[in-house]
């Protein structure tokens, strides 16, 4: 297992496709930083919606990262040439996860921390309080391990590399939006109180009414437990800066993760290489 | 020719993806228009209208059309097609143009799939129109010169790019920023021209002050200059498609096949110079 990891680390540091990664999330980052500044408004300048922002945009190119990282280890034949050399398989799949992993986990620092200088410089620090953003980072990271263990699963389930990174990009898209539907409806308020009476310069609101956009019973049990379930919901609240349940999303993350990859095992183990 | 294209077209009926991504534009359109019913129940005060539902899946076009053409095309590359095709006597030129016929023809059949069942639903469903015949004709044309130019885009790229799997992430993730570009474009168009100084929210209502410039409006050069870029854009169009916002439609025409001429000649010049291996 130690050579398997070891070799895996120093392909991952001579690999393009990683510093491509590496530099994708860095681009953004600054363009995020950049893009939301506006120096000359008179106004404090916060860098909270530049990196919570951050979060939602960059797991794609993991997702991308991932999938041709690992990819290859079918085409090149590396795979076939580990199990050949009498390494089992749990060890080669446990290897290639964590390689994945480490590639994420190195990709979402380094977007932080390109976060965390620029923002220095531009901005005037946070609007929402510190342990928001320690919070958002920590999330962050479990989202990006959450993804690179799937993306890592279809990839080294699909011998189809091109297949497998178009599930892998795709598959985190629609779980993207489908959370992010999923967010709004929770952030939904109960009653909404309609803006009636106008005088000048001053709306007044009206008395509460329900609101028809407000779901609750059984499909908001159900509608949070995805949320904080699946692995593009604590990026739609890190988006959103609201963390309803912390330490249950966090002990979903780990059981996802567990899920994923033990699903990602088993249909490993069970593979016809060729 | 006749021969590439036969064979193209044989090849595309047989294609997995293919049905694959015609059952995904058009289950989805029908998804969607159940949405949109469904939220038109829970909101009896808005008025819901065929268009709503006619374009919903429109923007999503690009993102399928960059799937299967990286996938149908990569696979020319791998399997070493696109080789003998060339080892037995046919033109890149003839190869390149082939190739764009029949992934030109893959997309029309997405959107042609996509307009039938989400329109169709639409009709049923609410049976209103927002735009008069001509206008809907119109729109109907900028939508399959958006499709032409997502086409040639992809096709540009997946036949630069020998590499299936790179090509497919790499025009995911081209349609992706794209997508943000036009994004970003239209929010910053969208801000207006004066605002209010401050905007004070109580218990009671909402305390407006006086109009101001807004700092955050884009006009002169700039302006124009976003304007031509999210036209220019084929999300950009999309998505204004999309929203039902036909400010500058008379001009879409033109840059589509702008798009469409630039591509294809980009492409088909890096392709007759690429070495296939």
């Amino acid at each position: 297992m130690r050579h398997l990891l070891q070799a895996g680390a120093h392909r991952l540091i001579r690999n393009r496709i990683f510093w491509l990664e590496l530099a994708a999330v860095i681009f953004m980052a600054v363009l995020l930083c950049l893009c939301n500044v506006r120096p000359h408004s008179g106004e404090p300048q916060y860098l909270d919606y530049a990196f919570f922002s951050m979060t939602a945009y960059n797991p794609i190119f993991y997702a991308a990262g991932v999938s041709l990282l690992l990819g290859t280890e079918y085409s090149y034949g590396t795979l076939r040439s580990k199990l050949a050399a009498g390494y089992p398989r749990a060890q080669v799949f446990l290897s290639q996860i964590s390689i994945a992993v480490l590639s994420t986990v190195l990709a979402t620092l380094v977007q932080y921390a390109v976060a965390a200088v620029l923002g220095t410089a531009l901005y005037d620090g946070f609007k929402v309080p510190g342990y928001l953003a320690g919070m958002a980072v920590l999330f962050g990271l479990l989202s990006g391990i959450s993804i690179a263990c799937i993306c890592g699963s279809i990839t080294l389930c699909c011998q189809h590399h091109g297949l497998s990174s178009a599930l892998s990009i795709l598959g985190f898209l629609v779980l993207l939006w489908f959370t992010a539907q999923i967010s709004g409806r929770l952030l939904e308020p109960e009653t909404i109180r309609p803006l009636m009476e106008t005088a000048i310069g001053y709306i007044q609101y009206g008395e509460p009414v329900p609101n028809p956009d407000y779901v609750s019973g059984p499909l908001r049990s159900v509608l949070e437990f995805l949320n904080d379930f699946l692995p593009t919901g604590p990026i739609c609240q890190i988006f959103n800066q609201d963390f309803p349940h912390p330490l249950r999303c966090a002990a979903f993350s780990l059981g996802f993760i567990g899920l994923t990859c033990g699903l990602g095992f088993a249909r490993f183990r069970t593979l016809d290489f060729k | 020719m006749t021969k590439l294209l036969h064979a193209g077209f044989q090849r595309l009926w047989k294609d997995r993806i293919f049905w694959l991504a015609l059952l995904v534009m058009t289950v989805g359109s029908l998804v969607f228009s159940y949405l949109t019913y469904q939220t038109s129940l829970t909101h009896a005060e808005d008025t819901i209208y065929v268009e709503d539902l006619l374009f919903n899946l429109f923007p999503m076009i690009g993102a399928v059309s960059a799937i299967f053409i990286s996938l149908h095309l990569g696979a020319d590359y791998d399997h070493g097609t696109l080789r003998n095709k060339l080892i037995v006597g046919h033109t890149r030129s003839q190869v390149y143009f082939s190739n764009l016929v029949v992934c030109f023809t893959a997309s029309v059949i997405f959107l042609t799939g996509m307009l039938v069942f989400s329109g169709g639903a639409g009709y049923f469903l609410f049976q209103t129109f927002l735009l008069p015949w001509d206008q809907l004709l119109f729109l109907l044309l900028c939508c399959f010169l958006a499709t032409a130019a997502f086409t040639t885009l992809n096709l540009a790229l997946s036949a630069a790019i020998p590499s299936r799997a790179f090509s497919v992430v790499v025009s995911i993730i081209l349609f992706y920023a794209l997508l943000m570009g036009a994004g970003f474009l239209h929010s910053a168009l969208a801000e207006a021209e004066m605002t209010y100084e401050y905007v004070e929210i109580t218990m009671n209502g909402v305390q407006f002050g006086d109009m101001v410039e807004n700092p955050a409006y884009v006009d002169g050069f700039q302006r124009t200059l976003y304007e031509f870029l999210y036209d220019l854009l084929p999300t950009g169009q999309a998505v204004s498609i999309n929203n039902l916002e036909f400010d500058r439609c008379s001009r879409w025409p033109i840059l589509s096949l702008l798009v469409c001429v630039v591509t294809t000649w980009a492409g088909w010049r890096k392709f007759r110079k690429k070495d296939i291996k």
